[in-house]
This record gives C-alpha cells, sequence and structure tokens, in this order.
C-alpha cells in the first residue's frame, strides 16, 4: 500500500513505534520518530512510495529522537540515529524532515558500496538516460527538476546508481532539494509541482523538497540505459549550449565526483569505463531553464 | 615499466585512462604519454631510443614537442610508478 493511502492516524503511530518501513528505490528504510508534523510531510512527500511490511527486513534503521535533556522546553532540537548512533550534530527540531533525507544521504554514501555511486542526477526519456553529474552550485538539482516537470523520468537528483560489471542505471526517486532562488524559479516554471514548506536558514540556506513525480517512483524497479554523460553548469547570460567532451576528460570527471569510486578499485574503473563506452559525453551550459529542457530534449527524440 | 598486468587500459581517440592495481590510482594520459608507456611495455629504451620508435606513432614527431618535454614526462612517469629508470 502507498503512503497516502494510509489514515494519518496509523502512519504517525508506525512511526512511533519504529514499525514504519518504506521502499524508496532499491533500499527498504526503517524510521522511528515522534516529531510532531514529521507523518503529515512524509505523506505528502512521499505519499506514492510502499509502506512495508513491519518485519521487512531493512538495509537502514534511522531514528530521529528528541534529545532528553533541558533543551526540549527551549529551542528543541532533534538527532538522528542509524542502528543507535548519532553521527552528526543535532538539528531544530522543526528542520526534522531536512535531517531526515541529509542523513538517509550520508548512509547510502557511508554504506551502499554494493553500487557504484555517481554525484549525479540521472533522469530517462524514450529509453535513454542522461547522467548529470555535477558539484554543488552547478544547478544540477534546478535542472533535474526542470526536466521531471517536462516528461522526464526522475531515477534520482543526487545518487547515480549502478552496479559495478552492470551497465544500467538503477532508479532511487527521493525528493529534489530546491535551495534558495531555485525554490520560487521552479514554482514559476512548473507551478504543478508539489514542493513542501521552505526550511530557512539551514547550512545550505533556504531549502524546500520537491515531491518526485508518481510516475517515477511507481517505475521505480525499472533499470534505465545510459545513452549521455552530460556536466552541466547553470552560467548566466549563456545561451544553453551542448559541448562535446573528449571521452577520457569524461572519464575523469565523472571517477572525480563519484562517493566510492576510489573505494571499489578496479571494478570501480571497468564501470566507469563501461558507461563512458556508452554514452556521449557533453559539457552544457545554459541559463534559461526552458531551452535547457528543449537541448536535452532534442538529443533523445 | 610497471608489469603489464598491474595496468588496465582505456584508450579512446588520443587520450588514455589507465588504472594502476598497485596504487589504486587512475592517470588520465596524452596520446604521447599513452605512446611512451606502450612503447616502454614492449622494451627498455633510452630518450633517444623512444623518440627515435614515437616518430612512426605520430604524423608530427615527438621532437616537435622537444626532448627536453620527453624526459620531463618520463620523470612525471617515474615519479607516478609506472615507469622505472634502469641502468644501462
Amino acid at each position: 500500500m502507498t503512503l497516502n493511502r494510509i489514515p494519518h492516524a496509523r502512519l504517525t503511530g508506525l512511526l512511533a513505534s519504529g514499525e514504519f518501513v518504506v521502499r524508496i528505490g532499491p533500499f527498504f528504510v526503517q524510521l522511528k520518530a515522534d516529531i510532531d508534523d514529521l507523518a503529515a510531510l512524509i505523506q505528502r512527500l512521499y505519499g506514492d512510495c510502499q509502506l512495508e511490511a513491519p518485519n521487512r527486513l531493512a538495509d537502514f534503521h534511522l531514528q530521529l529522537s528528541q534529545p532528553r535533556n533541558l533543551r526540549r522546553f527551549y529551542r528543541p532540537q532533534v538527532r538522528f540515529l542509524i542502528d543507535g548512533d548519532s553521527p552528526f550534530a543535532p538539528f531544530p527540531v522543526d528542520h526534522a524532515f531536512p535531517l531526515f533525507e541529509w542523513g538517509l544521504n550520508w548512509c547510502l554514501a557511508s554504506y551502499s558500496h554494493q553500487f557504484l555511486m555517481l554525484h549525479s542526477a540521472v533522469v530517462e526519456k524514450n529509453g535513454k538516460a542522461i547522467l548529470l553529474p555535477a558539484w554543488p552550485g552547478s544547478g544540477k538539482s534546478t535542472l533535474c527538476a526542470a526536466l521531471v516537470h517536462r516528461g522526464w523520468r526522475l531515477l534520482s537528483d543526487e545518487f547515480g546508481l549502478i552496479r559495478p560489471g552492470t551497465n544500467a542505471m538503477i532508479p532511487f526517486p527521493r525528493c529534489i532539494p530546491l535551495k534558495n532562488e531555485s525554490i520560487a524559479i521552479l514554482s514559476d516554471f512548473a507551478p504543478e509541482a508539489v514542493i513542501g514548506p521552505i526550511f530557512p536558514k539551514t547550512r545550505k540556506g533556504d531549502v524546500a523538497h520537491l515531491k518526485p513525480p508518481a510516475e517515477s517512483v511507481q517505475r521505480s524497479t525499472e533499470l534505465a540505459a545510459p545513452a549521455f554523460v552530460i556536466f552541466p553548469r547553470y552560467t548566466p547570460g549563456q545561451q544553453a549550449i551542448l559541448r562535446p567532451l573528449a571521452k577520457a576528460r569524461a572519464f575523469m570527471k565523472l571517477a572525480g565526483n563519484a562517493f566510492n569510486y576510489e573505494l571499489l578499485g578496479e571494478s570501480g574503473f571497468r564501470t566507469v569505463a563501461s558507461l563512458i563506452h556508452a554514452c556521449d559525453t557533453y559539457l552544457f551550459h545554459y541559463d534559461d531553464l526552458e531551452t535547457a529542457v528543449q537541448s536535452l530534449n532534442s538529443l533523445v527524440e | 615499466m610497471a608489469a603489464p598486468d598491474a595496468l588496465c587500459w582505456e584508450h579512446w581517440g588520443e587520450e588514455s585512462v589507465l588504472f594502476d592495481r598497485r596504487s589504486g590510482q587512475t592517470h588520465l594520459l596524452t596520446a604521447l604519454a599513452t605512446g611512451c608507456l606502450l612503447l616502454l611495455q614492449d622494451a627498455d629504451l633510452d630518450v633517444d631510443q623512444l623518440i627515435e620508435k614515437l616518430r612512426g606513432r605520430f604524423e608530427e614527431g615527438p621532437e616537435q614537442a622537444g626532448r627536453e618535454q620527453i624526459r620531463q614526462l618520463l620523470l612525471t612517469l617515474d615519479e607516478l610508478g609506472l615507469i622505472k629508470a634502469v641502468s644501462a
């Protein structure tokens, strides 16, 4: 059953008791939390995900809890725990949702080495997947959000997942975090987009989360063949332009921004090589989102 | 030259990417560096022998780059552990 079909009170109860297990892409995530309003936000933004049986073996056992100290009366906080350990400092309690998102990112990057994890958005149209690897600040998430609201399937905004030795991208459709001015830009670009509340003054500025499209979530077991590796860069005043990038250089850029390329050793090398062989590789500078989408559409139509 | 089975190659056009199994490092190699390494894989060569053999591989001979550039390239490859100087 999907989360949006579960009565709110039951979902709150499942979260409070730690019997909440949800499937997101290839991962099963168990979460225990007794934070006000969190259930409603999870239901709103992850409503198309499947609730799993409470005894389902989970990849990650997570908890969001309020420390039982005097701070709970003055500027209350929330801690993120995995297997009972708290890997980073608490957040203000009203930032529980972004803490869950970042905490889950941390868990994946730290433990999921059965995959080569590329720091890359991945979208697909007409059976052709585009990898959009980029460092923070390049406009990757905004471009990815724009594409999925113009008919592209979202595989991932942050983690390009591929099993070593294979050549198919694994969907991991999660919320897309929009930052600062991107929130208003995307709201104007796609008025139908479901965007959660703005969390002000996080370490990345103001952040709001875009709900992954229902169809992308429903197709989250459907792998996609990579056809293009495109390094995007938002460049104010620059007309959208795709410039071919030599494959050996694309290899180094792609491997260089993976979460665990070096850790995987030779299998990481061979997997990236296989991707580069299968794809055309470009640098992409753009300013206007609509023209950027048209440029990428032209590659797959 | 590192033992051939220590290295994994991928070639695209004139450039190559090389994975060194011993160090776990990945190197981006120019056409010239690729040519030098592949020749040194077959035999020990000094700079002049290398230049002579490279001439046949490039439309513009490596002498265009200069003997000093080849010598510097060999030093870099040595520092990366991809080749090792041997006495004549």
